[in-house]
């Protein structure tokens, strides 16, 4: 038979043994093998099937610049391994790769299309057919077939599907192997990632057995190796594991589960932690396990319990001052206050709130209250404004409210801050200061009458305007220095002595004159000094006048002692003249004398007049006297 | 007229008696508390009466009270401003301390010529 008509049929035992090797390929390639010994059966069953010596598996370099041959046969030895072909168009490979998906030399002498490759030349090779491995687009490589004699590449549309058949279980066979690398590769970058974390990463199953767990659990004191495939319940204590089961419940149902937890961190303590569990779903949509991922959140923890450790500081202190310190919302409403406030006015927070405090302000203030701190916060001003609160024994309180509006960066109002502060002592100060200056006008209008008094009574007995001038002064002079005495005593009282001595000081004159004033010690009650002091005066202007004061050799003895009742008996007594008549005690000394120590005083008086001048006895009651 | 006069300070209450004199009228007391004056508002009471509002510690309240009662005229003197006065006595004769002789006159004179 010549070579055509061999070339021309291929006798159907040939066809079943290239169906037989795609089959077996096929199976090859489903088994766990490696993508050698796969490449060294295809090119084996190629050489049988298709009788040909020279077989080559090329695979393409990433760079695309060439391929190399990583299985063949029919070489010479050293060539599988190391050869290399160029890729470009100029040989029947990149030819090849570039442009055809099959392509089919008959002999190379008459091709145009390429050249052969040096290694095609060494080996003699006249003829062979190529076709790709991979798609067109992004092809892996080449699968050839060669022969030295040109007639023995005959190749029939079956021999090319055959070869195809080849290629396209070697393709998928690496296109798998390629997406197991790349998915391995993919896990162990996450996996790295997980470890380089120092949060824990962990993969449990439905089960409650550990899967996976990232190395940062070296951290709580355990080996990784030592937890996989161990119960969660294993590694943690009881009173945990019931605290967690719910949320392992939650996720099992297909929920995110997000809490906090407080784990025990050997001998350091506690640690703060965030949990997060997230579902894991099987192809099927099920829930089969859940990843966990726990941070540690000790630090922001701690930052939080100081902070508001601060803030329950600041607020203890802030409730400590009467009456604390409050907030409302943008319209006023009232949103917290200090329990000191509440305490005060004896209303719960609920009842204050809003403007339910207003109704502890005094009813008349109540309605105007409100309405102005409305007003305040509608035009975001400041706010100073005494309140009169009726607490709740029922008195009132005065209270120095002082607030600002609080703005966020958008410039929205977010509220009011304030404070309170307790003025009522201030006001009842300023409520007794008022008091007083009442009183002091009082007391000096009572002074102007006593003056006008005291004047009159000078003029309706004056012979002229020197006498007049003489008896008004002079008493106006004792008056004043009465009350000298007076306030050097801060108005708690003055000593009898001093207003004695006091009161005859004017009438000393020449030192010949020998003054008598002796008694106790005595404080005079201060409503007594006045009345006292006009009595005296009048008793040693009487004496310069008519008695003992008269000439030099006069004297007057002052002398007191205290009475059986508490009270004081006071001698006025003048001598060292004789042939002293009976003198006209002038209208307002008898008045003084008489009327108004008797009156004001309750005292008794007795007037003596001798011919060696006049005796008084004066008996003060005890009221006069401390 | 028989006019009761009520005041603490001596010296001004015995000045006023002298004013009421001077006036022609006859003085009942003076008297430095209310207390003393009671005896001589019952039986036969006065025809006017000064009444000092601010007596020692308390005042003449009491007796404003009783004088408005039983029908007699009555003037309050004071050191004070009226409206320190309380309330129900705001509208009452107030003469100011001190007090002028022509005050007093007018004060009677409304009084006697009301009676």
């Amino acid at each position: 038979m010549s070579h055509d008509a061999e070339r021309e049929q291929r006798s159907p035992s040939q066809r079943e043994l290239q169906h037989q090797a795609v089959a077996d390929l096929g199976q090859l390639a489903l088994q766990e093998r490696s993508l050698d010994e796969l490449l060294d059966r295809a090119v084996a069953a190629l050489s049988r099937c298709l009788g040909l010596r020279f077989v080559k598996v090329l695979e393409l370099s990433p760079d695309r610049s060439h391929l190399t041959m990583p299985a063949g046969t029919g070489w010479q030895a050293g060539v599988v391994g190391t050869a290399t072909v160029p890729g470009d168009a100029g040989s029947q490979a990149g030819f090849t790769l570039l442009n055809e998906d099959t392509v089919v030399v008959h002999d190379f002498r008459t091709e145009t299309r390429f050249d052969p490759p040096k290694l095609l030349v060494d080996h003699g090779i006249r003829c062979g057919a190529s076709v790709v491995i991979g798609p067109m687009g992004d092809p892996w490589g080449v699968l050839g077939v060669h022969e030295r004699e040109p007639g023995r590449c005959a190749f029939d549309r079956f021999d090319i599907d055959f070869m195809r058949s080849v290629a396209n279980i070697l393709w998928l066979f690496i296109r798998n192997q390629k997406n197991r690398e790349e998915a391995e590769r993919q896990r162990q970058s996450l996996r790295s990632f997980a470890d380089s974390m120092p949060i824990l990463f962990a993969i449990v199953g439905r089960d409650g057995r550990y899967e996976y767990v990232s190395q940062a659990y070296q951290a709580f004191g355990m080996n990784p190796a030592d937890i996989v495939g161990r119960h969660l319940s294993d590694l943690i204590d009881e009173e945990a594991f019931r605290r967690i089961k719910p949320h392992i419940g939650q996720v099992l149902c297909g929920h995110l589960v997000r809490f906090e937890d407080r784990i025990p961190d050997g001998d350091r303590g506690a640690r703060d932690v965030l949990v997060t569990y997230s579902p894991r779903r099987s192809p099927r949509g099920d829930v089969d396990g859940y990843f966990a991922a726990v941070v540690d959140i000790s630090d922001q923890k701690r930052l939080q319990r100081e902070t508001l450790k601060r803030t329950q500081q600041y607020r203890a202190i802030a409730d400590s001052i009467p009456y604390g310190i409050w907030t409302c919302d943008p319209d006023g409403r009232l949103t917290y206050v200090s329990d000191s406030f509440l305490d005060l006015v004896g209303m719960s927070f609920d009842e204050a709130s809003d403007f339910g405090w207003v109704s502890k302000l005094l009813p008349g203030a109540a309605e105007e209250t409100r309405l102005a701190w409305q007003d305040c916060v509608a035009r975001r001003g400041d706010w100073e404004r005494e309140h009169r609160f009726i607490g709740s024994d029922g008195r009132y309180y005065d209270i120095l409210a002082i607030a600002r509006p609080v703005v966020d960066t958008d410039a929205q109002l977010l509220g009011y801050v304030g404070f309170n502060l307790d003025i009522t002592a201030r006001k009842r100060r300023e409520e007794t200061l008022a008091l007083v200056s009442a009183e002091l006008d009082h007391r000096v209008k009572n002074v102007f009458s006593l003056v006008i008094t005291i004047a009159r009574q000078a003029s309706r007995t004056a012979k002229d305007i020197e006498d007049f001038r003489r008896g008004f002064d002079g008493r106006l002079r004792a008056l004043a220095a009465a009350h000298e005495l007076i306030a050097e005593g801060r108005w708690e009282g003055l000593s009898l002595k001093t207003l004695v001595e006091v009161e005859l000081e004017p009438y000393r004159g020449a030192s010949r004159r020998r003054w008598s004033v002796e008694g106790p010690e005595l404080t005079l009650q201060v409503h007594a000094g006045q009345p006292l002091a006009l009595a005296l005066h009048e008793l040693a202007t009487n004496a310069a006048k008519h008695g003992a004061l008269r000439g030099p050799e006069g004297d007057v003895s002052v002398t007191w002692t205290r009475s059986d009742d508490g009270g004081v008996r006071l001698l006025w007594e003048e001598s060292g003249l004789e042939g002293i008549g009976t003198p006209e005690v002038t209208g307002f000394g008898s008045r003084v004398l008489k009327q108004v120590l008797v009156m004001q005083l309750g005292a008794e008086v007795d007037l003596e007049f001798r011919k060696t001048g006049l005796v008084a006895r004066i008996a003060l009651p005890p009221g006069c006297v401390h | 007229m028989r006019v009761l006069i009520v005041e603490d300070e001596a010296l001004v209450a015995l000045d006023l008696a002298d004013m009421v004199r001077d006036l022609g009228h006859s003085v009942v007391g003076p008297f430095a508390t209310v207390q003393a004056s009671l005896p001589d508002c019952r039986d036969g009471s006065p025809d006017f009466a000064i009444l000092d509002f601010n007596l020692g510690r308390g005042t003449s309240a009491e007796l404003a009270e009783l004088l408005a009662e039983t029908g007699v005229p009555f003037a309050f003197l004071t050191g004070y401003r009226r409206d320190a006065l309380p309330e129900r006595f705001r509208d009452r004769l107030v003469l100011s301390k001190p007090c002028s002789a022509q005050a007093l006159r007018q004060a009677i004179g409304a009084a006697e010529s009301a009676s």
